[in-house]
């Protein structure tokens, strides 16, 4: 085995292009099943997704809170981008409690911990 | 090099490409990473997710560019071509629909992909 462990970045909204974070969060949990270390980035529109109380029922979509639950049951490590969550005018107690802020630049150190990296 | 080979000396690389033909040229410059990297000795994976499936649809000839014919000319030099079955329910495409030579597989195998790389590129993100 060559690697390990795998960074995913998410820089998309929920539901308005819900195939790609969809996407990103099946990959996601599935490589935690499989035994990887991941971190899943949300940055930019990407942020939307760690939305507390989200019910996209009335659009027929499935919630991606509930792919997002699993992946932290898993052992997923969940973090959000301070200045894109800001920009969007979201505070801290509005995502969920699970997930960590942090700076780009803490993010990039990040990058290094980790085998691969995949951008949605 | 065959498909499949592991030889530990080789450096592995998975291209995960998740943009569907045309709409930007994301499969295209893809396709030809997977077949330069081969050509430079590179065991080379490719999986074809979300949108990114669409391309395994491109089976006929065209007058104008086509990712079917670089797709096919990356299986003809071996590249390991796997496509996601969900997305590929999701869309309609069947074994019959697509360009031959393409596994579809479970999220799973794309998961393998991860742990046997050295490198990793996604396009289309």
């Amino acid at each position: 085995m060559k690697s390990n462990s795998v960074i995913i970045f998410c820089t998309h909204g929920t539901y308005g292009r819900d195939d790609d974070l969809y996407g990103a969060l099946l990959a996601s949990n599935a490589a935690l099943a499989k035994g990887m270390k991941v971190t899943l980035v949300l940055v930019e529109d990407g942020v939307l997704t760690a939305k507390k109380n989200q019910n996209p029922s009335k659009i027929g979509l499935i919630n991606n809170l509930d792919e997002l639950q699993d992946f932290i049951d898993l052992g997923g490590r969940l973090i959000v981008e301070d200045l894109s969550l800001e920009e969007r005018g979201l505070s801290k107690n509005e995502i969920l409690e699970k997930s960590e802020t942090m700076s780009l630049r803490d993010i990039s150190k990040l990058v290094e911990e980790h085998d691969v990296s995949l951008t949605f | 090099m065959g498909q499949g080979d592991n030889n530990m000396n080789t450096k592995t690389l998975t291209i995960l490409l998740i943009k569907g033909p045309y709409a930007s040229e994301a499969a295209d410059i893809a396709l030809k990473t997977a077949i330069k990297a081969k050509c430079q000795g590179y065991n080379v994976n490719i999986f074809l997710y979300l949108d990114g499936t669409w391309v395994s649809h491109l089976t006929d000839d065209k007058t104008f560019n086509n990712s079917g014919d670089w797709l096919k000319r990356a299986i003809r030099k071996e590249v390991n071509v796997k496509m996601c079955e969900r997305c590929s329910h999701a869309r309609d495409l069947k074994k019959e629909d697509i360009i031959e030579g393409i596994e579809i597989s479970g999220t799973y195998q794309f998961v393998d992909f991860l742990k046997n790389s050295d490198k990793v590129l996604t396009f289309g993100g």
